[in-house]
């Protein structure tokens, strides 16, 4: 369903396009030589388009972004292009940073799977033949967080490159349904409580090593200075005392691997690998009896992010949002109009959890039709009264972060990697389309004319 | 002998001061301390942390301001102020002095009854640890001007939106059965029941026994599991028994169980109680009743038998303490109309057509109903110290015509009716001319709806 761009130009803008199509032609023949250079060192990258939303707030129009060997060196407008650079005319496109999948099993069996399988990765159940991650590339997806297959606590998200299909962390955040709190609060305590208690086995067998280790160094100290002061006082020469045996190695009290990852909640020294958290609600009360199991681990709390996954064609989130933005919690949502509970009345909840302020990550339909058609229900939502920034945000910034690509990826900013979606007109209009992909400085798909 | 003619005394005199009919029922103490009731199995929850917690949190104010208070007794209160602090009552009266940053309501016009008790429900909660708290039967259950409700084995309070106190008491009463149709199992409690007698009296035995001897061994407990655990803690007054009965026969059977046991008994039903009342009333048991329950006059029997509409007027004069429950335990909006949870003030306003005073109907669905669960000191009535749980209504309690305006539990409101329009479609005072109510169904979505 591909019109010919140049027949709906009108009067003024046929100027400019051919402008544009002068410099395509001009880029061309400079990007003629540069196709040969794959091999060689990366030049600098200019990308000039119609439009650059960093995410950050800022957005150019028109704009241009500066990359250098993969990250993003300069954002703004009218800067200087520098000498030698590769120049991507991209003058009517709009440039945001890619969007980002934050939980996904496209093309990957469902087989059922229960209880606390904490310690597995998703990533050993990933064929990288068996799944298109061109899907993924051509709508502009450029990470993808692949869920282990089950419920209860199936396992971390692997968090998988879609561009060169590779893992990227198979350790991310993990999964746990609280859809049934009259089990699941039993089955949560009872991992935390056994957590905190095997951390608090571990920190008691390290310091009874620690004190045998002390007791046998003082033991083997004593014993050479017994044998000195023999051996000075029978005159003889000091026999070297035999070597003490080194005394094993540490060895930490059996734990269960799916208990075990929770452990670093309950020991400061392993504050760096706490994993975050992902509860998946049915309705608004499973919060109400979630909070109340959290109560008393506050380590926990800082590393939680919500998912609605409501099993019933109506909802009641809305119910949570002033407590949710009070804590400015990541909820994660499929982008949809939701409906009241026995009602049809329809309510935006996204706008409303946004309003109150909390941090939003929309999920596509895990499909194909799904994937292309996400922009479109953003847009929807927007429409509706959701804010069009947080939207963004929420394509983009917040599932990076949810997949601990936060610092890497996610908005256009300086030493960001340059991950970039080109998208022929505005992100949120239906109409527009992704024109070319680039990951870290490279264009990984461009949209054939 | 001395108590007796003390007992004796006091009745003549109360008999000689006042011909009111509604007194309090006798309550015959079983001259062991209640006190240690609060043993297992009956746990009751303290109240949440959040008390200790007062430094950190500002205290929570609710002043009820310029309405009738229904105050214990019957008496009422016009002009009466109630101070609620962090869900307890701190003050009652006309000058009462109201903090800053209470929330205030305002209900002028309006009757302050204690939130109503339900003696047996389903579907409301889900014994405190899956309770859906935005869900709908809740709400309804609310309209109605319930605050607690005994769901299974618990007391648990209607605690819309928030966990917080919500479960007051577990483990209530042991169920008796102990009617005609089970004559072996009326058998076996026999024999339990004698058996925890014999062994009280042979603990007392070597109680006695061990100042002289003290290695005498204690009498063997092994034998208490089941039944004649059961049947110990009645006979020790850790708990309360529960049975349903309807004919005389069944009733005689309990009392005269109880009369021979001597331990605590709530009776639900007794539909025929009103022919015994004074055997009743002797045996010191409670009774549960239902005053539109129909059980129509077997002819061919010479007996009395039946039901009666002056049900609970009878035993109540007789000094039988009374509670009212509707005849459905569910919130059923299909089937019978008017038999169901939200008209439990409805089966109230039918004793009084069977003749019970209005002071004793009230009672029956607030503090009588609280003294038989054992929670007489937290809910049941409007006294400082017990907990902030309110209905407030339009009218006189009893009338079918009221509705609640407000529903406060511990000290939150729980049911506005303006706010959740539930019964949004029930005209004030059958005008059809008031202006229709802007349909703000489903509630609770706020003003800008």
């Amino acid at each position: 369903m591909r019109v010919p761009q140049l027949n709906r130009i009108r009067g003024s803008l046929r100027h400019s396009a051919l402008v544009g199509c002068l410099a395509l032609l001009i880029a061309a023949t400079v990007d003629v030589s540069q196709a040969h250079g794959s091999d060689l060192p990366d030049r600098m990258t200019v990308v000039r388009a119609r439009s650059v939303i960093t995410g950050t707030g800022d957005v150019y129009s028109p704009g241009m972004i500066i990359i250098d060997q993969g990250k993003i060196r300069l954002v703004g407008t009218g800067l200087e292009i520098p000498k030698g650079a590769r120049v991507i005319e991209a003058r009517r496109d709009t440039v945001m940073a890619a969007f980002v999948h934050a939980q996904t099993r496209y093309q990957m069996p469902t087989f059922r799977r229960s209880g606390n399988l904490a310690a597995q990765s998703a990533a050993d159940e990933i064929y990288f033949d068996e799944i298109e991650f061109d899907t993924f590339v051509q709508n502009g997806f450029v990470a993808a967080g692949y869920r282990p297959s089950g419920s209860g606590i199936p396992g971390r998200v692997a968090v998988v490159w879609t561009a060169e299909p590779s893992i990227g962390n198979p350790n991310g955040y993990l999964p746990i349904g609280f859809t049934n709190p009259a089990r699941d609060r039993r089955s949560l305590s009872g991992i935390l409580s056994s957590a905190k208690k095997a951390v608090a086995a571990r920190k008691k067998a390290k310091s009874e090593y620690d004190a045998k280790v002390e007791a046998a160094k003082k033991k083997a100290e004593e014993a050479a200075k017994k044998a000195k002061e023999a051996a000075e006082k029978a005159k003889q020469p000091v026999k070297k005392a035999p070597e003490a045996k080194a005394p094993p190695a540490f060895k930490p009290p059996p734990v269960d691997p799916n208990v075990a990852v929770f452990m670093p909640f309950f020991d400061d020294d392993q504050k760096k690998d706490r994993p975050t958290l992902a509860f998946e609600l049915g309705r608004a009360s499973d919060l109400i009896h979630l909070d109340e199991v959290l109560e008393d681990y506050e380590a926990v709390q800082e590393h939680v992010v919500y998912q609605f996954r409501p099993s019933r064609f109506y909802t009641d989130f809305f119910q949570l949002a002033e407590r949710l933005g009070e804590r400015k919690a990541h909820v994660v949502l499929v982008p949809s109009i939701e409906r009241m509970p026995y009602s049809v009345t329809q309510y935006n909840l996204a706008s409303r959890l946004a309003e109150a302020g909390c941090r939003l990550s929309f999920l596509p339909r895990d499909t194909a039709a799904g994937f292309e058609g996400f922009r479109a229900r953003v847009a929807n939502l927007v429409r509706s009264g959701l804010d069009r920034d947080a939207a963004l945000a929420a394509m983009t910034s917040h599932p990076a972060e949810l997949l601990g690509l936060g610092d890497q990826m996610g908005t256009i900013e300086k030493e960001k990697a340059a991950n970039l979606v080109f998208l022929s007109g505005d992100p949120l209009d239906p109409l527009s389309e992704v024109s070319r992909v680039m990951v870290s400085g490279k264009t990984v798909w461009e949209r054939d004319e | 002998m001395r108590s007796m003619i003390c007992l004796a005394l006091a009745l003549i005199m109360a008999g000689a001061m006042s011909e009111r009919v509604d007194a309090q029922p006798r309550r015959r103490g079983r001259g062991k301390p209640k006190a240690e009731a609060k043993a297992k199995p009956a746990e009751e929850k303290k109240p949440a942390k959040e008390e200790e917690e007062k430094d950190e949190d500002k205290d929570r104010f609710l002043a009820v301001t310029g309405g009738t208070v229904y105050l214990p007794g019957g008496r009422l209160g016009s002009g009466d102020t109630i101070l609620c602090k962090n869900g307890k009552i701190v003050a009652i009266g006309p000058h009462v002095q109201v903090p800053d940053g209470a929330e205030i309501i305002d209900a002028s016009g309006h009757t302050i009854y204690p939130g109503l008790i339900a003696m047996n429900t389903r579907g409301l909660v889900s014994g405190g640890t899956s309770t859906d708290v935005f869900s709908l039967n809740l709400s309804i259950a609310l309209t109605a001007g319930l605050t607690t409700v005994v769901s299974g084995a618990s007391a648990l309070k209607l605690t819309f939106g928030t966990l917080e106190d919500h479960e007051l008491k577990s483990g209530l009463f042991e169920t008796l059965r102990y009617d005609s149709s089970r004559a072996q199992e009326r058998g076996k409690l026999r024999a339990a029941f004698e058996r925890g007698r014999q062994h009280l009296r042979d603990l007392e035995v070597w109680e006695r026994a061990k100042k002289k001897d003290p290695k005498l061994a204690k009498p063997d407990e092994r034998w208490i599991r089941g039944d004649f655990a059961k049947a110990l803690r009645l006979l020790k007054g850790e708990s309360t028994a529960l049975a349903r009965a309807s004919t005389q026969y069944d009733l005689r059977q309990l009392v005269e169980l109880v009369q021979t046991f001597d331990f605590d008994l709530v009776i639900q039903g007794a539909e025929e109680g009103y022919l015994m009342a004074g055997e009743l009333s002797r045996a010191g048991v409670s009774v549960i009743v239902t005053p539109r329950n129909r059980a129509d006059r077997d002819a061919s029997l010479v007996r009395d038998n039946g039901a009666s509409i002056e049900n609970a007027k009878i035993l109540h004069e007789h000094g039988v303490p009374v509670a009212i429950t509707p005849r459905s335990t569910f919130i059923s909006l299909n089937g019978l109309a008017g038999r169901d949870l939200m008209h439990l003030s409805m089966e109230a306003a039918f004793a009084v057509r069977g003749g019970l005073s209005q002071k004793a109907a009230v009672d029956a669905i607030t503090i009588e109903a609280a003294r038989m669960l054992g929670l007489d000191h937290r809910v049941g009535s409007i006294e400082i110290g017990k907990d902030a749980d309110f209905a407030i209504a339009d009218g006189d309690l009893l009338h079918y015509l009221t509705l609640m305006r407000w529903t406060v539990v511990n000290g939150r409101i729980a049911y506005d009716r303006q706010k959740d329009s539930l019964l949004d479609h029930v005209r004030p005072d059958g005008d059809e001319d008031a202006p229709p109510p802007n349909d703000h169904w489903p509630r609770r979505l706020g003003e800008d709806w």
